[in-house]
């Protein structure tokens, strides 16, 4: 099925390979004569906004993870599971709604804009969307490890902090990048929230605060005044494609470092 | 009395902190919606069409629910035959271990592919190549595929767990293949089935990357036609706020599809607690 | 808390302790004299590993587990009150679990993790030479000693039951409780362990769960046998094999129910 999909979104690539993937440096004008179709800034964007959603939700997510694996009473433990659930189940246009009357909303008033999207809004917001993915991978990899060795690390009189440090933070690891790369492979795929928070401007962006167009931003722009089989339409598929092949070896990622982590739990 | 070190003690104190975060946040947004939201959301706002000038300025937004809804339709009308067949065929009939692995990892793989990638599929599939136009059985197609992956893992562990159990038992009895599949494999695990049923139900209503370019438009007159295209709750919200047109209905709107989806999953969970003990 | 002299045992006054609602242990009374060693036995789920659990208050890590009544004093202090300082009991009441388990570290690191953690860290040759006079006493130095940078993950169980007996005497406790230490090993190291229990009678007070009434015969002072949750027999060694009341006790001991 997976090489269904590439092969018939490749299909439209097949036909004319393109070099243009290669020129970063080039501007996205697709009106201009000759046109150009560098998609250099929205590689950045989508750069910019993933590393700005992992930098929050990784050390985010990870402790909520551990409140909920080791220190959370199980009454708290009872709310925060639901909790995160609802906030797994809020689709991506409310979140990028959320994000336009928040967010978007304080930075115009504050910067004196008139809007106020920027990469760094599309981060935050992406940060709390992958934030329930984070949290309940890692509390899983951290609940076994603790459930093996909390007995006999804490019989030995060592303080929680030893055993964190020492044991569950070492046995948990592949189990915590697992975490990590998942939180990552829907950080970049995310379309919703990015294309309405993120400023949606084909230009190279200069920071967080200025307004780009990520990848999927882009996609989602520009497919539906496309015409088919035109130049444009197969860029926009070719990039789709590196797209895919960057999930895809994210997925093949998160496998292996699951099975390495219960491999390891078993020896 | 023990002595607490000082790092340990900070430590206790961020986790806490996070934890507190984890749980504050969805109050936050929900509370958020509910509060700008909960004025506008009245029976009418359900069932009125859109209207004013702009179109959703005023009114209501029946008809994005009601394509929502035949989305979703159209696209179990393939997803459960392919998903619980496929979960099927995976538990039951797969000649070797190794095909079972393999297929599980694509699944799973596509399971994590971006919504984005498959409304782009479904646009050069079956829009473009063929020839099905913006319309809801495009649509519905490219949302079956979005719900395909889930149902067939979850049908897939739903008949491993049921096997797990009973294989023995019932075959030791003499009985043969149908009788094991018709009459405990798919009752015993039609249960676990539901529950991903709503999983995959309750993701794809929400996502609006899917169908903004293979089935949906912003606004329509008209019945649902399986040849034209439809309105549907998430690309309504995301077309009042791109163009903002009206944050009133946007509130409104938003809060419909969450309160939705809460209920419509917390339902799940009441008939399946139901099921399980009886 | 400072000890008095002859109230240097352990003391357990009518223990009471559940599982959730299930209660595994009632009006459990007994007294573990000074250094001498005391082999606690009964058929297995009689509550055993609970006991030896309560003593050092690792019981109270197993969340649905409750000490719902009862006292135990180790050195006349009630080491179930709150105020206690629950890492040093548990350094100085040391437990070897039933469950042998290493940690995801080298040999060396292993041995050397509760130490370092309540003696402070060594120089290099002062701790390895612990280390090798650690595991030189379990026997366990010869089959490890040119792997000590290795991982400890890949011993045999029967290493590791000897390699977790040298992570808790490396605590240097004053009593030590053991939950069948012996399971897993050949008679050549089990003799290793018993020895090592006769030496470290000396200095130290040791309660010893084990299901080898020969080995309780051969290495125990003192003998307590539970039957479901309840003290079914006490006293020293000869008294209890020689002359057991309980007959069900006589059984059991004898060999003819197990
Ligand atoms: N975590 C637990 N939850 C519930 N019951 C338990 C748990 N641990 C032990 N038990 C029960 O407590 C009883 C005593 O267990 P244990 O002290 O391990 O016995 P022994 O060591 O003598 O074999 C057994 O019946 C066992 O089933
Ligand atoms: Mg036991």
């Amino acid at each position: 099925m997976v090489l269904f999909l590439l092969k018939e979104t490749g299909l439209f690539q097949g036909l004319l390979p393109t070099r243009d993937l290669l020129q970063v440096a080039a501007p996205w004008s697709p009106l201009a004569t000759p046109p150009s179709f560098g998609l250099g800034h929205a590689w950045v964007g989508s750069f910019l906004v993933t590393g700005i959603s992992l930098a929050l939700a990784v050390p985010l997510g990870i402790g909520i993870g551990i409140f909920a694996a080791e220190i959370a009473p199980p009454a708290v433990a009872r709310i925060l599971q639901p909790a995160l659930e609802l906030l797994a189940g809020i689709p991506a246009v409310v979140y990028g709604f959320f994000g336009y009357v928040t967010f978007v909303k304080w930075y115009a008033d504050w910067s004196g804009q008139p809007t106020g999207e920027s990469l760094l809004a599309a981060g935050v917001v992406l940060a709390i969307m992958i934030l329930p993915f984070i949290a309940s991978t890692s509390a899983e990899a951290l609940r076994t490890v603790y459930q093996d060795y909390r007995e006999a690390a804490l019989g030995l009189g060592v303080t929680e902090g030893c055993l964190f440090r020492r044991i569950v933070l070492i046995k948990a690891l592949p189990g915590l990048a697992a975490a990590v790369a998942l939180g990552l492979a829907r950080a970049l795929g995310e379309t919703l929230a990015v294309l309405m928070l993120s400023g949606n401007t084909a230009a190279m962006p200069e920071g967080p605060l200025s307004r780009g167009q990520p990848l999927t931003a882009l996609l989602a722009t520009e497919l539906g005044e496309t015409a088919a089989g035109s130049p444009k339409y197969r860029m926009l598929f070719s990039a789709a494609c590196l797209l895919l092949l960057a999930v895809l070896a994210l997925n093949m990622g998160i496998l292996a470092l699951k099975r390495r982590f219960f491999e390891h739990l078993h020896d | 009395m023990t002595r607490p070190r000082p790092l340990d003690v900070l430590f206790r104190g961020l986790i806490w902190a996070a934890g507190i975060v984890g749980m504050a946040l969805p109050v936050w947004i929900v509370g958020f919606l509910l509060v700008r939201g909960a004025g506008r959301l009245t029976w009418s706002f359900l069932v009125d069409h859109p209207r004013g000038y702009p179109p959703g300025t005023e009114g209501g937004i029946l008809p994005a629910i009601l394509g929502s809804a035949a989305l979703i339709l159209v696209g179990l009308v393939i997803a459960i035959p392919l998903g619980v067949g496929g979960g099927l065929y995976l538990a039951e009939f797969c000649p070797s271990k190794r095909l079972q692995s393999y297929a599980r990892a694509a699944v799973e793989a596509l399971a994590g592919v971006p919504s984005i990638l498959y409304g782009l599929f479904g646009f050069a599939c079956f829009v473009v190549f063929l020839r099905m136009g913006i319309s809801l059985l495009a649509g519905g197609l490219v949302l079956g595929l979005v719900m395909l992956p889930i149902l067939l893992i979850t049908s897939q562990e739903a008949f491993a767990a049921v096997a797990a159990q009973y294989r023995e038992a019932t075959l030791s009895l003499g009985t043969d293949r149908s009788a094991w599949i018709f009459w405990v494999l798919l009752p015993k695990a039609r249960v676990r089935i539901l529950a991903g049923l709503v999983l995959a139900v309750g993701h794809a209503v929400g996502s609006a990357a899917p169908v903004l370019f293979t089935a949906s438009v912003y606004f329509r007159r008209g019945g649902l036609h399986l040849d034209q295209p439809v309105m549907t709750l998430p690309t309504h919200l995301y077309f009042l706020v791109s163009e903002a047109i009206s944050f009133d209905h946007a509130f409104a709107t938003a809060l419909v599809l969450v309160l939705g989806l809460a209920i419509f999953n917390g339902a799940a969970m009441a008939l399946r607690h139901q099921m399980r003990d009886s | 808390m400072t000890p008095t002299a002859n109230t240097s045992w352990i003391q357990v006054e009518s223990l009471d302790v559940a599982y959730g609602n299930a209660p595994v242990l009632h009006q459990v009374s007994a007294s573990f004299p000074e250094r001498q060693v005391t082999a606690i036995l009964g058929p297995s789920g009689c509550g055993k590993s609970t006991l030896l659990r309560v003593i050092n208050r690792t019981l109270e890590l197993t969340p649905e587990a409750r000490v719902t009544g009862g006292q135990v004093h180790v050195k006349g202090r009630n080491i179930l009150h709150p105020s206690e300082d629950i890492r040093s009991l548990r350094k100085q009441v040391g437990i070897v679990q039933q469950r042998p388990l290493a940690f995801p570290m080298s040999i060396q690191e292993n041995v050397d993790f509760g130490r370092r953690h309540h003696h402070g860290r060594l120089q290099r040759k002062e701790r390895d030479r612990i280390t090798a006079s650690l595991l030189e006493r379990v026997g366990l130095w010869d089959e490890v000693k040119h792997r000590l940078d290795s991982s400890a993950t890949r011993l045999s169980i029967g290493q590791l039951q000897r390699l977790c007996i040298a992570r808790t005497l490396a605590n240097d406790p004053d009593v030590i409780l053991m939950d069948e230490p012996c399971s897993a090993l050949d008679p050549e190291s089990t003799a290793t362990i018993e020895t090592l229990i006769q030496e470290l009678k000396a200095t130290v007070t040791i309660l010893i769960v084990t299901h080898n009434i020969a080995q309780a015969r051969r290495i125990s002072d003192q003998i307590l046998f539970l039957l479901d949750g309840t003290v079914a027999e006490a006293g020293t060694n000869a008294e209890v094999m020689g002359a057991a009341r309980n007959p069900r006790v006589r059984r059991f001991l004898s060999g003819e129910e197990g």
